[in-house]
């Protein structure tokens, strides 16, 4: 079984080009100069899947910074939208995703790369039940009660066939 | 100083602040009155959705049907302390609202019951309820039951009576005028709302706001064409002004477009959503302005590149629109002529921007054959992906197709071979039948289409299910 997955990226560099790799369960999907904010691939499908795409050559003065501390310029990657089979994750991306950065530092809900590190993000196959899972802790989308609703809807069905078939 | 009395009667999905109470408060006030207001259907919908056992009965029966006796007094209770207000405060004037025909009986009801408490004032009654159903206001009227009704837009009739200049086109008679310059009316007042009872859309108080009345379209289930005459609409200043105001005025950045739809004339829509766009770029992020509306998908070649860009920096996060059935020969047959491609693009588009959906739909249109059905089912398994992201975040059955007098279905009733049957507690609207369905065949093809979504994971998209199986159940009795 395989997956499409597509991930779109924001991204700047003051000096040089950023070198990146992107992985999926470890296995390099690119790994080179970051030149296009669209990427696509084909991956094999795992029951859990840890995305990860790294950002390696952030020079020291990889922010330019006016002389009132404000940011002129700096070198980042944000991962704007991660797309797997057609679904879009959206939020899932920040709430379910983290920054490790080389020094050691951890940043969970974070989809902003702004040191050398990487950005991580956990999921789980199918994406549908993933998604259903993520959106189960939101209020409006609980799945509470909705057996019950189905059995309710069979339940009428069933009632209105017994008194005529029609 | 003279008072009127202003009153919301139920029964709608109380969504959002009622606008026409609003209106008709500025003008009572510019008239030199004092205004008082209760919203009678905001109590009912509340006291339903707690789940209190009468409101529930009473809003599901929609007040048709043999209710118990002490389930009609609960409701008799709400309304006369209404009515109790009205005479405590001696208004001279009581001004019902009446949203659609849903509401007769309860409007009845009360009028019955200011008639029996011997209120003194007069009566006004107006709104697209009784616009809709000219004999049953005509009847009220020679029964005495109100001393006038309002046909058409509302705003003008009711200064005429309010300054008593009768006669008036469309005060007691059917000749209402069509109000052409939408940019000459009043901003609502909405003093005496309590704006936090409302539903907030994102957390916040949010304010319904009316940019056009009527449609361009005609499609045949819909009666706006009979309610509004013609398709009339604010212009883009004028509607970006009247949000400033509320702004201003109310501390309301969440707004809910009543309109039938939102982008009827494209160009004024246009301008309104570049002059937001501009408002929200120079603001803080809490004092952007968001909004929600109706909107019809229109064909590919009809967009510009900028129109999703401007959709979103204007602050828009759901849109709702009528797709009525995913079968193409429905779609056709009821008026709207936009593709299943176009559905697709149009809803990628909104997937990509980040606008979320909400999608309605209709069971049963007179011409849908058990295939066309079946078809409209592959709505569920085409766009499964974008209910699981909930770009499609809510999708409305509704319960099933009413056949409303003066639509354009009601007027091809002939050619469409439309008979009725007889139901005690089902309304005539809804118990009409052809060679393509009666009301039993409608109710199961629409909890077959619950089902259906249910399975396929759609199950918290599909939104007030509750009330129409409430519905449904009592269909069943008589089915």
């Amino acid at each position: 079984m395989t997956f499409n997955l597509r991930i779109e990226l924001e991204y700047d560099f003051v000096e040089q080009p950023l070198d990146i790799t992107i992985q999926l369960n470890d296995n390099n999907l690119f790994s080179g100069m970051l030149d296009t904010n669209m990427f696509e691939f084909i991956c094999d499908s795992h029951p859990a899947c840890t995305l990860k795409i790294y950002m390696h050559n952030k020079p020291i003065i990889g922010t330019l910074v006016d002389d009132c501390g404000n940011i002129v310029k700096d070198t980042f990657i944000k991962i704007k939208q991660v797309e797997i089979d057609r679904r879009y994750l959206k939020a899932a991306v920040i709430d379910c995703g983290k920054t490790v950065y080389y020094t050691g530092e951890v940043h969970p809900k974070n989809n902003y790369i702004s040191q050398n590190g990487y950005y991580e993000l956990a999921f789980t196959m199918p994406i549908n039940q993933f998604l259903q899972n993520y959106y189960d802790s939101f209020d409006s989308y609980k799945l509470q009660g909705l057996d019950e609703e189905l059995a309710e809807v069979n339940n009428l069905l069933n009632k209105m066939d017994s008194k005529n078939n029609f | 100083m003279k008072s009127v009395y202003i009153v919301n009667i139920p029964q709608y999905d109380a969504d959002t602040v009622p606008l026409g109470p609003a209106i008709l408060q500025k003008v009572a006030k510019d008239c030199g009155y004092k205004t008082y207001f209760s919203d009678l259907n905001l109590e009912l919908d509340v006291n339903a959705k707690n789940q209190d056992f009468k409101a529930r009965t009473i809003w599901s029966s929609t007040l048709t049907g043999h209710l118990p006796y002490s389930t009609v007094k609960y409701l008799i209770k709400l309304i006369d302390n209404i009515i109790d207000k009205a005479i405590l405060v001696n208004s001279d004037f009581v001004a019902i609202s009446f949203f659609s025909f849903v509401s007769l009986p309860y409007g009845k009801l009360f009028l019955k019951r200011l008639q029996t408490k011997k209120y003194k004032g007069k009566t006004i009654i107006g709104g697209p309820g009784i616009s809709r159903n000219l004999e049953i206001a005509q009847q009220w009227l020679d029964n005495k039951l109100t001393d006038y009704y309002v046909t058409g837009d509302g705003e003008i009739a009711f200064e005429k009576i309010l300054c008593d200049k009768l006669p008036y086109p469309g005060v007691n008679n059917p000749n209402s005028i069509a109000i052409g310059d939408m940019n000459s009316l009043y901003f609502p007042d909405f003093e005496h709302f309590d704006l936090d009872l409302y539903p907030k859309m994102f957390g916040q108080r949010t304010l319904g706001i009316e940019g056009s009345r009527g449609c361009v379209r005609d499609c045949g289930f819909c009666d706006i064409k009979v309610l509004f005459l013609k398709y009339r609409y604010k212009s883009g200043q004028r509607l970006f002004d009247e949000i400033m105001y509320n702004i201003k005025q109310y501390g309301v950045y969440v707004y809910w477009f009543t309109d039938s739809l939102v982008n009827g004339n494209q160009k004024e829509f246009r301008t309104m959503l570049r002059l937001l766009s501009e408002y929200n770029k120079n603001v803080d992020e809490h004092k952007k302005v968001k909004w929600t509306g109706q909107y019809i998908i229109r064909p590919q070649k009809q967009y510009i590149d900028e129109d999703f860009q401007l959709l979103v920096d204007s602050g828009c996060l759901t849109l709702a629109t009528g797709i009525e059935s995913y079968s193409e020969k429905v779609r056709r047959e009821l008026g709207k002529n936009f593709s299943n491609d176009d559905i697709n693009w149009f809803f990628h588009k909104c997937q990509k921007y980040g606008i979320s959906l909400f999608i309605l739909m209709v069971v049963g249109y007179p011409t849908e054959t058990h295939k066309d059905f079946e078809e409209s089912l592959r709505f569920f398994d085409d766009f499964e992906h974008l209910s699981d992201d909930k770009t499609i975040s809510g999708v409305q059955l509704g319960n099933t197709m009413n056949m409303i007098p003066g639509t354009p279905v009601w007027r091809d009733r002939h050619n469409l071979e439309i008979e009725y049957d007889y139901f005690e507690a089902i309304k005539h609207v809804n118990s009409w039948k052809n060679k393509n369905s009666d009301l039993k065949i409608r109710v199961r093809r629409r909890l077959l289409a619950q089902k259906y979504a249910i399975e396929r994971g759609w199950g918290t998209i599909i939104r007030s299910t509750a009330q129409n199986l409430d519905m449904f159940k009592r269909w069943a009795h008589d089915l």
